[in-house]
């Protein structure tokens, strides 16, 4: 480092002197400077560099919109904006998108993003070379043509409201077409105002200002992701100095040292993570509605979050976040109820109470919420056999076998309500009047669409297809230097594009 | 000063021991039930306060008590059983022969135990059981080799000899004059290995490996205490002496007994 500095400061004194040299009469240059670094914590690290093969939250969350960018963009309010492409117009069936590319928009190389560029990353999608989340994103697309260098055709075989919304996430991204698609997870080829610089694994990603972007520049030179396996140890380098912004506090116990002080401002917004116990419909047991509605009044939500998550979240009652224009507040459908419960169970043969297996990841949330639920659930006769299972494991055994009766885990995909009606869902969870309004709400109008998606919510939640328990809350702590930060996290990316700093 | 050791281990060993006797039976409150005071400080009727699900820490720490001596017993007992006939045999067995299991378990010893356990409890899912499976697992080379070198020592003495040409069988010479002459050599590691043993589990249990979120351990309170470092530090305290407490003893009741047992100590004494 120190060796660097003093490079800088030598061809600083060089460009002086041959300044003061050749040309005395014009001003010392100040171009020379420090350059402007963020520095922000984070505690999801990438698996890899692209977001198109790469499940992990940790992907998307460094390179969206900060590497790659995609054809629009959501606002705070959810509604699509230009990025790549300046227009956009939808057949009167709703079968055909027509995107008009920016003129401008070129690729950090300097070629230009033309529709073939667009085409060809959408290609790769259709020929099947990315994870599931995506070829569904992709399900309803049936052809994406070039018509000029600027015009893109994408052809639906149905309408889909949510086709629009999915082109803003990682599946939308653009990549450069010059890349050769082996080396994209080392190293990303996108448009955006950054280019991957360094990736420590374990450590740290840096982003280095893409010298040729086509937008608005941003504010930093220099962004540095750091990952700290030990929240409490990225709680030290806040107060310490050595970070700018911790992302998301995922120990919220810790959040007074940062509240009570003036060198920190924090922000608690809504993040799109769901913490859901999960029932398994496969269960004979919790098949049975009764069953399901009974253990819902057995928690009390309030508690648990108070115990696993220091009392900072908002109580849901069904798989929307309050951002989402379908949201209804559903929180106090099932009111914490052990009487009602019993009788409950009573009704659907089980008064003499029940075992169920509750397996949880060893995640930072799910121990501590199962130990707080096993107690309530003893309360109402209902013995859940808490099993700690480590991610990896969790997800093949529980998530990919469906061996389990219960599970907590945070869905944090933004608009995941379909999630319950996808063909073999991990819940195996199967209503066809869910399913037909889920299909109704992807095929109507814009309004139909926000309207069946807030049916199908408040359905899930009658039928107490889960629990939700709680939506985990974005907290974000920063210097009071800077501003810019998304206080909501509704899309899968940390966008560094709008922040700034005073100093 | 001789035997104080002994004496202060086998005192912080007893109260370990008995705190887990009343448990039992008995706890203040129920130590897996959530209680409406959530981070009390210590009072009454919590004398150590409770935690974030306003459980009772000291309820807690006393069931935890018996998870460490069921763990602790099971897991040493297990590896001396294995380990011990497995170091005499590799020392009474024809050279090329008894190499293999020394060297077996010389690779084994190799490996830092806790990592062993961290390995085993990983790959069979964590439990109590797969924690006393790991650790016991984690400490037979221990036993291996010190049965192998006490029983080297015992092969090479004149008795033995005579023994030998009285016509007396390995297994009789085994049972005879080696399992008594290195018994106080397994006793000094049993305790010693037992404090490890408390080590590892807390370890195992602070990584999610060991017993599951609703059994009360020591290594749990660790890890849930952890969160709150900051705001309510004193959670982590009790669960830290703790462990502290019932390592040293085991240490101390080691280094005691040694110098009790140990016959060559005692004649220079």
């Amino acid at each position: 480092m120190r060796a660097r500095q003093l490079l800088t400061l030598l061809v600083a004194l060089a460009v002086v002197l041959v300044a003061a040299c050749t040309r005395p009469e014009s001003p010392l240059p100040i171009d020379e400077q420090e350059p402007k670094v963020l520095n922000v914590g984070a505690t999801g690290e990438p698996d890899g560099m692209d977001p198109i093969t790469v499940t992990g939250a940790g992907t998307p969350f460094v390179l969206l919109y900060n590497v790659y960018e995609t054809l629009v963009k959501l606002d705070p309010e959810k509604r699509p904006q230009p990025l790549l492409a300046t227009e956009w117009v939808v057949s009167e069936d709703g079968l055909l998108y027509t995107f008009t590319l920016d003129r401008l928009a070129k690729f950090a190389d300097g070629s230009p993003v033309t529709a073939e560029a667009v085409v060809s990353s959408f290609q790769r999608i259709l020929d099947g070379d990315a994870h599931g989340q995506i070829l569904a994103d992709f399900a309803p697309v049936e052809e994406v043509r070039a018509v000029d260098e600027r015009t893109v055709e994408i052809e639906l075989n149905t309408p889909s409201n949510q086709f629009l919304i999915a082109l803003s996430t990682p599946s939308g991204i653009i990549v450069n077409p010059a890349a050769d698609p082996a080396t994209l997870n080392q190293t990303p080829a996108g448009s955006g105002p950054y280019v991957l610089g360094e990736w420590e694994p374990g450590q740290l990603v840096k982003l280095t200002r893409n010298t040729n972007y086509w937008g608005t520049p941003t504010h930093f030179d220099e962004v540095n992701f750091r990952y700290y396996a030990d929240p409490n140890a990225m709680n030290t380098a806040m107060l310490s100095g050595q970070l700018d912004i911790i992302s998301n506090l995922t120990v919220p116990q810790a959040i007074t040292q940062f509240e009570d002080s003036e060198d920190f401002v924090v922000l608690e917004g809504y993040t799109d993570g769901e913490v859901v116990l999960t029932y398994n419909h496969a269960n004979p047991a919790l098949a049975v509605k009764e069953v399901r509605q009974a253990l819902n009044h057995a928690v009390d939500r309030q508690a648990v979050v108070d115990a696993a998550w220091g009392g900072k979240g908002e109580l849901i009652g069904s798989m929307v976040p309050p951002t989402e224009p379908w949201y209804e507040d559903l929180s106090d459908f099932y009111p914490y109820d052990p009487e009602r419960a019993k009788e409950l169970l009573a009704e659907a043969g089980y008064a003499e109470g029940l075992t169920l297996r509750l397996r949880v990841p060893t995640l930072p949330y799910a121990p501590l919420a199962a130990r707080s639920i096993q107690a309530q659930l003893r309360e109402v006769g209902v013995e859940a056999a808490v099993e700690e299972l480590e991610f990896s494991t969790w997800l093949e055994q529980v998530f990919a076998n469906k061996d389990y009766d219960m599970t907590i885990v945070a869905h944090v995909e933004p608009g995941d309500l379909p999630m319950y009606a996808m063909p073999n869902n991990y819940m195996n969870y199967d209503n066809p009047v869910f399913n037909e309004l889920i299909a109704e709400a992807d095929r109507g109008t814009p309004e139909e669409f926000v309207e069946k998606q807030k049916e199908a919510a408040r359905l899930l939640t009658e039928d107490a297809a889960a629990n939700w328990l709680w939506l985990l809350p974005n907290i974000i702590i920063t210097t009071p230097e800077i501003s810019g930060v998304q206080e909501n996290q509704t899309s899968l990316a940390f966008d560094v594009t709008t922040i700034a700093s005073s100093q | 000063m001789r035997g104080s050791s002994l004496w202060a281990g086998a005192f912080l060993i007893g109260l370990v021991a008995l705190t887990a006797g009343v448990a039992l039976f008995w706890t203040p409150f129920d130590p897996t039930a959530n209680g409406p005071l959530r981070l009390a400080p210590p009072g009454w009727p919590h004398l150590l306060g409770t935690d974030a699900f306003g459980s009772d820490v000291l309820s807690r720490l006393m069931a935890g008590a018996k998870v460490v001596l069921l763990v602790g017993v099971l897991s040493v007992v297990g590896a001396a059983v294995v380990g011990v006939p497995v170091g005499i045999a590799a020392a009474m067995l024809p050279r090329a022969w008894g190499e293999i299991p020394a060297r077996l378990s010389d690779i084994l010893y190799g490996f830092p135990a806790l990592l062993l356990a961290i390995l085993f409890a990983a790959a069979l899912g964590g439990s109590t059981w797969t924690a006393v499976m790991a650790i016991g697992i984690a400490t037979i080379p221990a036993f291996v080799r010190i049965a192998r070198a006490g029983t080297l020592e015992v092969l090479s003495q004149p008795y033995v000899e005579a023994a030998q040409l009285a016509g007396l069988g390995p297994l009789a010479i085994a049972r005879r004059h080696v399992l008594p002459n290195i018994a106080p050599l397994v006793w000094v590691q049993a305790s010693v290995s037992f404090g490890i043993a408390i080590l590892s589990e807390a370890g195992l249990s602070y990584l999610g490996l060991g017993s599951g979120p609703d059994s009360p351990t020591w290594g749990r309170m660790l890890r849930e205490a952890q969160d709150h470092l900051f705001s309510t530090p004193i959670l982590a305290l009790w669960p830290g002496l703790a462990v502290a407490f019932a390592t040293l003893g085991f240490n101390l009741l080691g280094d005691g007994l040694r110098d009790v047992l140990d016959p060559r100590l005692r004649e220079r004494a």
